[in-house]
């Protein structure tokens, strides 16, 4: 690959020489062939031209081939790089950059930046070389000619350069516009179902042509700013060509230059002219990518998971397996927002089967994310066998648990590929046992194709109670030494319900069941009520009966 | 309300090789788009004309100059007053040119981006009119691309094509024009190249079609995944599954490189090639003119002209073919949009005209039979009946067909046998929206969008957005408290994420919406399966209120909020195995007992 990178240049540069000897050949032609009357002259001079144009060609081959490839390559690696951070960092900075962005930043961005790499490669040295060829060759003819058309340049680019610097904040507004537009977009596809049912797709039309019509107007803005660039700068450089007659004339009287001197003259300046429209496209295209290379980088220089985990890995195996879960003094609120979890101090002890109860909104599930080591609290601690989970590795840590979430996610695939997700290792044996415990094996083996059954895009071809128990069995196969079921089996009629909590019982592993029904939770050996983010509560429902006012409410209310 | 999948679906990849009148048909279609702009291209294309006529007309007069004011043979003289109205000249000609140019740059950027524009509105119109199906069977981050990349692809491809295609025309035909007039033996071997380069082109043309389709379509799937992991990221990394998908997306990462090589190198191709022949031609030109020189067959100066021409021919020459090449990048990008614009919709297009009468919401299922995918068979010779101000309760185990039936009322599908009608009226026979206005349904998944909650709220009924109102419904279902203690209480801005709210949260605030919208027909698909069961049994009272007087459907499986509906069904594997209110049910000790003993017997 750098060896590519490497040639693609200097294919560029035998290219560009082949151009520049051009005009200067063509004086020859002119001065010696024809005025001077050296006839003979004309044939090879024309002969050398042909060999030169051809190596010129077959370079400029090459160098397309290596800008291409190179370019592609590069894009390919830093769209992983960028993904690889996206699995990597914290979900507080998932939720702050926001997965639209990160969406335009994965696609529109890194694109932005390959495409400016490969016409930089293609371009870049092709620009400075023209101009220093070309003025060098008309240094070579007349000095005085070759002042006018330095200043030219110096002045054309003096201009893009302005020009360009005032459009960079431009093109950071631009991307944003992008975000947007790719937010709006995703917002309607996943809520399709409600737009419809609302009638509301007039609404959302309006709402899109908004958002569709902000971002128009800021490309629009971005375009006119760069339709300057081009007359301008011909503009200066056709001045260029005025002032090369004029003074050229004047100089082919004193006999200074001849004529052909001027026509080389003049050429060379229309081939810089071409030389610095081309440096413009680069320069356009490197301009605009600044903008997306800093929106990368913002991806690639936040902290991932790993750089915050302050103590190395060591043999904590032991402590999940056989630890127990220690809450002490937890707070947490989500960035900006008001406490979700206040104080929360407890023990769930391990092995056993440990329930968390409470009204909607009382902080079960963002007491779970945290257990799980999504999220850290904002303040107090979180143990697990002794060992704080501040200074655990939050990767070692979940591939510890399993976490089976309200609403049940599942991707598109067969059904083999989302069972097996959280166990790559695991056999078609392991994944049934899982699924007859999660009672879905009836489903799988109902299907055409079994385990390779196909499964769309968000488990939208199965029942909700289906996807559930999918996700369940997925939790499953995973060999938990911590199992968390957050409210996961509420699509479930209450036989199915009942035969897998039967069937869970028998799992020797740490069980933690979020829930809102008494009757689900009444086996457990340790019962946590919330209450606004608060422990209101703890105890074996015997014990909560006896103690617990609120307790006894909630299980009247449900059991009349 | 989801179900089993529809067939198709994520739909083959394998296309059939494209053919170039399937480029014309593709541009065809894009032309209206443009041809709504007729008078502002024709102001870029009288702009180009003006610019390209400066390109033609501007070598003559250098000629001129140095042939009448500096070559004069043997003697050293400048004849200054002649230089001088020469470089007028020239002078007037390089401004008139910038404005020209400067003009159609702005002209096209603003049209271009006015087309686009148009075209992501059309995408939408057309894509909120597809059915169900469609989003159920096609990939979100595919989708999301069309309206992304292969929008873009169209701009860029198409905008710059015109104007191109423009100025070389008149470029040529003046050059032509011009080089004629002055030589036409050298004339003849400028145009020699004419037939070589079209002959290249269209080789590297053709490929390019199918290998910027190819492009695309891999950038499509990579984007879906991108889409899927990025919108699962919870659930991938809680899963510890980052390496499958790691996998995952260095697969289809590859694929688009790929692709994208490909297509680049192969039209990339294009430009060294002409450039070899432009040169050839220029270095022809020059060794020609320098012989017919010598004979004095032709001026100095007009070899000047002639080498500029050459240049200044074949560059735009050149950049048509190229143009042409990029243009089968827009056509790829326009295939991939009118492909998804072209779905049909079979359920969604039937537009009817709208009835007078209000629907007063009898609804009926009569002999209804249903499959996603043929020869599975999810509701079979479903019979059930719903009067206004009767609740009906639709239980049974999970996959039993409850979720499919509502799907067939709101009409996401159709009924494959017998029908399903409201007021007596096959709900085929109606105008879709009136339909679905007169219902409200509270799925599974609280659903919310990006606003406020105000306007979440009022989301099915948006000209009641008084505050006074929506604080009604939210107070009937039971909301306000929790909305009140928000920073900005009903003005604050949702995410669809929304950590603010856990999940109970959510739904009571679709709950709100359904209560606000005033529906003649109320469906809650296990509206409260993720409410606890103090908030739930206050609800029912507000969920009571509501349904007095309309129709409402109640799908759940907490058989508590079950027990007071009028009549209660029991779904089995698609089949109504019991019908009655929970008296006569428990007194009959079927299925329902069972699911009922088993809920609170523990």
């Amino acid at each position: 690959m750098w060896a590519l990178a490497v040639l693609a240049p200097l294919c560029v540069l035998i290219e560009t020489w082949a151009e520049l000897a051009q005009p200067d050949l063509m004086s020859t032609i002119v001065d010696r062939g024809i005025l001077g009357g050296e006839r003979g002259i004309i044939m090879p001079t024309g002969m050398k031209m042909v060999s030169i144009i051809v190596a010129g060609a077959l370079c400029g081959l090459i160098s397309i081939y290596a800008a291409g490839r190179v370019s592609y390559r590069l894009g390919a690696d830093l769209r992983r790089e960028v993904y690889d951070r996206l699995m990597r960092i914290g979900f507080e900075d998932v939720d702050r950059l926001g997965t639209a962005s990160l969406m335009t930043r994965l696609g529109d961005d890194v694109n932005r930046v390959q495409a400016m790499v490969q016409q930089s490669m293609r371009l870049l040295f092709r620009a400075p070389l023209m101009f220093a060829g070309s003025v060098a060759m008309a240094i070579m003819i007349d000095v005085n000619i070759s002042v006018i058309i330095i200043c030219v340049m110096l002045t054309a680019i003096a201009v893009v350069t302005g020009v360009l610097r005032r459009t960079y904040a431009m093109f950071v507004k631009l991307q944003k516009a992008r975000d947007r537009f790719t937010r709006m977009v995703r917002e309607i596809l996943a809520g399709v179902r409600v737009v419809k049912t609302y009638t509301n797709e007039e609404l959302e039309q309006e709402r899109f042509d908004s958002v569709n019509n902000a971002q128009t107007a800021q490309s629009v803005k971005v375009g006119y700013a760069m339709a300057c660039l081009m007359p301008i700068v011909s503009f200066s450089l056709n001045i260029g060509t005025i002032l090369i007659l004029y003074l050229g004339g004047g100089e082919v009287v004193t006999g200074n230059i001849s004529v052909g001197g001027i026509m080389a003259a003049i050429n060379y300046m229309a081939q810089i002219q071409i030389a610095i429209m081309m440096a413009q496209f680069v320069i356009m295209g490197i301009t605009q990518a600044r903008a997306s290379v800093e929106r990368i980088e913002e991806v690639l220089n936040t902290p991932t998971e790993d750089d915050r985990d302050t103590a190395g890995t060591g043999a904590r195996q032991a402590h999940f397996r056989n630890g127990d879960i220690e809450l002490r003094g937890v707070d947490f609120a989500y960035a900006g927002g008001r406490k979700v979890l206040d104080g929360i101090t407890a023990a769930i002890p391990c092995g056993r089967t440990t329930a968390i109860i409470g009204e909607t909104g009382s902080g079960k599930t963002t007491l779970v994310n945290l257990i799980a080591g999504n999220y850290e609290p904002t303040s107090g601690d979180i143990l697990i066998g002794g060992t704080e989970l501040r200074t655990t590795s939050r990767r070692e840590l979940r591939s510890h648990i399993s976490l089976a979430m309200q609403t049940p996610l599942l991707f598109s695939g067969t059904l083999r590929e989302n069972l097996r997700l959280g166990n790559p290792s695991a056999t078609d044996g392991e994944i049934m046992e899982a699924a007859d415990t999660a009672h879905i094996a009836d489903y799988i083996n109902a299907q055409q194709d079994g385990l390779d059954g196909r499964v769309e895009q968000g488990g939208k071809n199965l029942s909700g109670g289906q996807r559930q128990r999918v996700c369940l069995a997925r939790a499953l196969v995973k060999r938990p030494d911590i199992l968390i079921l957050d409210d996961s089996l509420s699509a479930l009629d209450g036989l199915t319900e009942s035969d897998i909590r039967k069937a869970l019982t028998s799992l020797r592993l740490t069980k933690i069941i979020v829930s809102q029904r008494i009757a689900d939770v009444r086996q457990a050996d340790l019962i946590i009520m919330l209450k606004a983010g608060r422990v209101a509560a703890t105890g074996s429902h015997e014990e909560l009966m006896r103690k617990s006012p609120e307790y006894r409410e909630t299980y009247e209310t449900q059991m009349s | 309300m989801t179900g089993p999948m529809p067939p198709g679906g994520l739909r083959a990849m394998g296309r059939p090789k494209a053919t170039v009148r399937d480029s014309y048909k593709t541009i065809k279609r894009l032309l209206p788009y443009w041809g709504r702009h007729k008078l502002a291209l024709l102001g870029v294309a009288l702009c180009a004309v003006l610019s390209s006529g400066v390109t033609v007309a501007t070598p003559l007069v250098i000629a001129d100059t140095i042939d009448n004011c500096i070559s004069t043979s043997g003697g050293v003289s400048m004849d200054f007053t002649s230089m001088a109205r020469h470089l007028a000249l020239l002078f007037a000609l390089y401004v008139t040119g910038m404005a020209a140019g400067w003009a159609q740059e702005i002209g096209i950027c603003n049209i271009s981006h006015k087309v686009t524009r148009r075209m992501k509105s059309d995408m939408m119109a057309r894509l909120l009119r597809l059915d169900v199906e469609y989003f159920d069977t096609h990939s979100r981050g595919d989708t999301l691309s069309r309206f992304t990349n292969d929008a873009e692809m169209i701009r860029d491809g198409m905008g710059q094509t015109i104007v191109q295609m423009v100025n070389t025309l008149v470029t040529m035909a003046c050059m032509v024009a011009c080089m004629v007039a002055m030589s036409a033996r050298l004339t003849v071997l400028v145009c020699l190249s004419i037939p070589l380069v079209a002959l290249l082109t269209k080789a590297v043309t053709q490929k390019s079609r199918r290998l910027f389709r190819e492009q695309q379509d891999a950038a499509g799937r990579l984007n879906g995944i991108i889409e899927e992991s990025a919108g699962g990221l919870l659930t991938i990394r809680t899963l510890g599954a980052e390496d499958e998908w790691r996998k995952k997306f260095d697969k289809a990462n590859h694929e688009m490189r790929s692709a994208g090589e490909r297509a680049q190198i192969n039209s990339g191709i294009l430009m060294p090639m002409l450039r070899l022949l432009d040169n050839s031609t220029y270095i022809v030109v020059a060794v020609a003119g320098g012989v017919m020189a010598t004979s004095g067959a032709i001026t100095i100066g007009v070899i000047q002209a002639f080498l500029l021409y050459t240049r200044r021919f074949l560059r735009p020459v050149n950049m048509i073919a190229t143009q042409l090449n990029t243009l089968q990048s827009a056509v790829a990008g326009a295939e991939r949009i009118f492909d998804m614009m072209d779905q049909a919709a079979k359920v969604e297009s039937a537009r009817k005209a709208p009835s007078s009468r209000r629907i007063e919401g009898r609804v009926a299922f009569e002999h209804v039979s249903f499959s996603y995918k043929d020869g599975q068979e999810v509701l079979h010779d479903v019979n059930l009946t719903a009067s206004p101000g009767e609740t009906v309760a639709i239980v049974g185990g999970t996959g039993a067909g409850k979720t499919t039936l509502m799907n067939l009322l709101v009409r996401f599908y159709d009924a494959k046998q017998g029908r399903v009608t409201v007021d007596d009226v096959d709900v085929r026979d109606f105008d879709i929206s009136q339909l679905r206005k007169s219902m409200a349904i509270v799925l599974q998944d609280p659903t919310l969008f990006g606003g406020t909650v105000t306007h979440n709220i009022s989301y099915g009924a948006p000209w009641r957005k008084k505050l006074a109102d929506v604080k009604k419904s939210a107070r009937k279902a039971l909301a306000d408290t929790f909305i009140e203690r928000l920073a900005q209480c009903y003005d604050t801005e949702l995410t669809q994420q929304g950590n603010d709210l856990s999940n109970g949260q959510r739904q009571q605030l679709t709950i709100a919406r359904a209560i606000h919208s005033d529906a003649a027909i109320l469906i809650l698909d296990e509206a409260t399966s993720n409410i606890d069961s103090r908030t739930e049994a206050q609800l029912q009272s507000a969920i009571s209120n509501m349904a007095c007087g309309r129709t409402c459907f109640i799908i759940a499986h907490r058989l508590s909020t079950v027990r007071k509906a009028d009549k209660i069904v029991v779904l089995d594997k698609g089949r109504v195995v019991e019908t009655g209110d929970h008296e006569s049910l428990m007194k009959q000790g079927g299925k329902y007992k069972s699911l009922f003993d088993c809920q609170f017997a523990r």
